[in-house]
């Protein structure tokens, strides 16, 4: 494997790991406070959440690539911040994967936790336990198996994405040609040998990851009790 | 300053109302009784924190004020020990788990011991188990257990013995009424069954329709005819005793009330202990004169102080019997009373089918 | 059975009376072309479908058997490879000569030598224009520059696009997307002689036949020449 395709998995790896890790950091809080609300204002942030799945990522990649931009508020505040440009940065990346993936990761979450019973934490609340503690010894351990799904999900999504990162890339070896853009890249030029160890490679760890996932789904055989 | 006092607004599903403005004893046991959607639940959960009322309900516990115009204390700071229902046992941990996740949540040095809780209510084999392997009795041992463990002021039960079948019901009674003779526990029990309640109960407040209709001792209301206990079908009063001699050659025990002397059905008890009895009225019947040749063993001389007829031009009447101290109900036919002529203040003699006494085993004292 | 003869009559008409003539062009021309191409429209009445890219993709997809009439490359190479792939097609012949542009900043070639400053450029293993961007910053004098942010468009368009919204600082890019930039010497790369070539049977298909006097007509070389477009040598 030539240092460009080792390069593209590194990067595709990083991002697709940032990504979930960003995601179920700020996508459980989020999921959670959208599985407990019942008032209006959920169902919009619900939309929110859900555009990436049904917008073409072209349009996201277009609305990403202004807003990157040096001399917008956004790009301005990056540069003082770092000192680096966040156009066409591995940055840049994370950021519009957050958005991307952000329904894969946030929707499993939340359907999981509003199916944990509101008794129970009510029951934890009168043996003393506030809020966040509720949701660390309760919730969290009932719904462990949403988190694996939810990281999983994320992952692959952000693995897979193309039109975002064609968007916003600028192709860059090293910084921002991920794995599924090099891919494109051998193919348009003709480089079969290339593009078959990438794309082979990418099915197989798909399948292994998809057998993985729907591995799990036959054990933890309890069911929550009301 | 030993009370809870209330004054809760609280609106709910499908316009519930619970209006409740009272003071409730936050010492010894206190049910709280009444029909199906009367509010108890919600009373519950008002006092504990997990429903809201409206801003200027007032929930003030022994002089700590946990709801007032200005603050709320959420549940997890109150306290108060809640056992619920259907037990609500965390089911992804242990039986043993499930104790220490209350005992590492409560005020450090206050509360019972994890041995002594399991001990009281005999909970050592299920310690390894998961909740989900064992009984519904079974769960509700635990779930007390759990409650006692996180080291409450006042602990709320809400139907704890519903779910139970009568067997896991009358186990789970005892376990109960063991507590209430080891802790110096206040605490609000919800039932809307009157012979759980004359079990456990010192004082019983009546709700109805999200409102107190009524509150008082346990003996007070249950001899009373203007509440609407006594137009139950299973109407009963409870009288108060102490426990004499055996009789072993007919398995009977005597029990002392107000200087007469009862026979009951032989009880694993110690002499001079206090017993409740309760006497349902439609097992009461009167006489003018005492009968010599019954086969009712419990005739007891009483003064008649109030006829009450059932409903409007009712078949039946009841009778409100003063026993020394305390009264008796009776419930006869409007005929039978017209025939024997009755009036307040007539002494007559009340007989009781001995078949009809129930013993609660709990000692309590008024 | 009498309805289904009418049926293939009816699909058979529209068939006859002359399907649109598709053309491949080369993502820098493409605006030029759509001109020419409405032009011959409206003399003619033949329809013509225009699908853009960067040269590298058009080819490839052609030889997978893309249904296209004729292709209008970046490059000389694509062509000739094409042509001899299959006797079929047209001879190659030379329709414009291009030319690489600098954009942006202060319009000064110099500028390539600054690090600093970002360019975006045509991706150089699908794009003409991007080999010849790489061959202007292998230049000595902008040894410099090396450590820049490079930023590869899939297509010339999109490297316009970068830099027009403002993501680089510059572009090299044809003449014909930003006519008022500096002109990089033409010595300085490979000559970017744009080649096109027919890819189906001109005789019998008179869209086809019209298009290709038409392309070579006084008319249109004064439109490309207008677009940016030196004269082929």
């Amino acid at each position: 494997m030539s240092n460009a395709e080792l390069d593209a998995i590194g990067l595709t790896i990083a991002l697709a790991s940032i990504t979930t890790i960003l995601l179920l950091i700020f996508g459980t809080p989020l999921a959670w406070w959208l599985s407990r609300q019942k008032a209006k204002w959920p169902a919009l942030v619900e939309a929110l959440v859900a555009m990436p799945l049904i917008l073409p990522p072209t349009v996201l990649g277009f609305y990403l690539l202004l807003l990157f931009a040096p001399d917008t508020a956004i790009g301005r505040a990056w540069h003082q911040l770092t000192g680096t440009q966040l156009a066409f940065s591995f940055s840049a990346l994370v950021i519009g994967s957050v958005i991307y993936s952000l329904p894969f990761v946030v929707q499993p979450l939340q359907a999981a936790f509003q199916r944990v019973p509101e008794d129970l934490l009510k029951a934890a609340a009168t043996l003393g336990a506030k809020p966040l503690d509720q949701f660390r010894s309760v919730v969290m351990p009932l719904t462990r198996r949403s988190f694996v799904t939810a990281a999983s999900l994320g992952f692959a999504h952000t693995v897979g994405e193309f039109g975002v990162v064609l968007m916003i890339g600028g192709n860059i070896p090293g910084e921002t040609q991920v794995l599924s853009i090099a891919l494109y890249d051998y193919v348009e030029s003709l480089q079969f040998a290339e593009a078959h160890r990438l794309a082979g490679g990418l099915v197989i760890f798909s399948l292994f990851l998809l057998i993985l996932l729907y591995r799990r789904d036959r054990r933890d055989n309890w069911r929550v009790r009301a | 300053m030993n009370d809870l006092e209330l004054q809760l607004d609280y609106t709910g599903e499908q316009h519930f109302q619970l209006q409740v403005n009272c003071a409730l004893p936050a010492v010894g046991v206190t049910a709280i009784y009444g029909p199906s959607g009367s509010g108890k639940s919600t009373l519950l959960d008002c006092i504990a924190g997990l429903r809201r009322p409206a801003s200027g309900s007032t929930v003030r516990f022994r002089g700590t004020g946990w709801m007032t115009g200005s603050t709320f204390i959420p549940p997890w700071q109150r306290r108060v020990g809640y056992v619920f229902q259907d037990g609500r046992l965390f089911p992804h941990l242990t039986v043993q788990q499930n104790l220490h996740y209350a005992e590492t949540r409560k005020k450090p040095g206050e509360g019972p011991d994890i041995n002594q809780v399991v001990s009281w209510l005999d909970l050592a084999e299920f310690l390894p188990r998961s909740p989900t392997v064992l009984s519904a009795g079974q769960r509700q041992r635990v779930a007390i257990g759990r409650a006692l463990l996180s080291a409450p002021q006042l602990l709320l039960l809400d139907e704890p013995l519903a779910n139970l079948d009568h067997e896991a019901s009358q186990q789970c009674l005892t376990y109960l009424q063991r507590l209430t003779r080891e802790l110096q526990l206040p605490m609000l029990y919800v039932s809307h069954d009157i012979e759980e309640v004359s079990q456990l109960a010192d004082y019983l407040v009546l709700l109805e329709n999200g409102r107190v209709v009524d509150q008082g001792s346990l003996l007070d209301l249950c001899g009373s005819l203007d509440t609407r206990l006594s137009r139950e079908e299973q109407a009963a009063a409870i009288l108060l005793g102490t426990i004499g001699k055996d009789d072993p050659e007919f398995d009977l025990t005597e029990l002392q009330v107000e200087g007469q002397t009862l026979l009951v059905a032989q009880q694993q008890h110690l002499p001079g202990q206090q017993r409740r009895l309760r006497v349902p009225a439609r097992d009461v019947s009167v006489c003018r004169e005492k009968p010599k040749d019954s086969s009712i063993l419990n005739i007891l001389p009483v003064t008649l102080r109030e006829i009450q007829t059932e409903g409007e031009g009712g078949a039946r009447v009841l009778l409100r019997l003063a026993l020394g101290s305390q009264y008796l109900l009776a419930r006869i036919t409007r005929k039978s009373a017209a025939k024997l002529q009755l009036q307040v203040g007539d002494k007559l003699f009340a007989q009781i089918k001995s078949a009809a006494l129930l013993m609660d085993s709990a000692d309590h004292h008024e | 059975m009498h309805y289904l003869l009418l049926l293939m009559l009816a699909i058979s008409v529209p068939v006859t009376a002359g399907e649109p003539l598709r053309i491949a062009v080369a993502a820098n021309f493409r605006s030029t072309l759509q001109q020419i191409s409405e032009l011959f429209e409206q003399q003619t009445g033949h329809q013509v479908v225009l699908s853009s890219g960067s040269t590298g993709v058009l080819y490839s997809q052609i030889l997978h058997g893309a249904p296209f009439n004729l292709f209008f490359s970046a490059d000389q190479a694509s062509t000739e490879m094409l042509a001899n792939k299959d006797t079929q097609r047209g001879e190659p012949f030379c329709y414009a000569r291009g030319t690489l542009v600098l954009a942006g900043g202060n319009g000064e070639l110099p500028q390539l030598a600054n690090p600093v400053l970002s360019l975006a450029i045509a991706n150089p293993t699908t794009a003409p224009y991007g080999v010849a961007a790489m061959a202007v910053l292998a230049r000595p004098e902008f040894a410099a520059g090396q450590g820049r942010k490079l930023v590869r468009g899939t297509n010339v368009v999109q490297a316009y696009q970068f830099w027009h919204s403002g993501g680089t600082a510059l572009a090299l890019v044809p003449k014909a997307l930003a006519p008022s930039a500096t002109n990089v010497p033409a010595d300085w790369h490979a000559p970017l002689d744009q080649f096109a070539i027919s890819l189906t049977p001109v005789h019998g298909n008179k869209a086809l036949e019209s298009y290709l006097k038409w392309i070579r007509s006084d008319t249109v070389r004064a439109l490309i020449s207008k677009a940016g477009y030196q004269p082929c040598p």
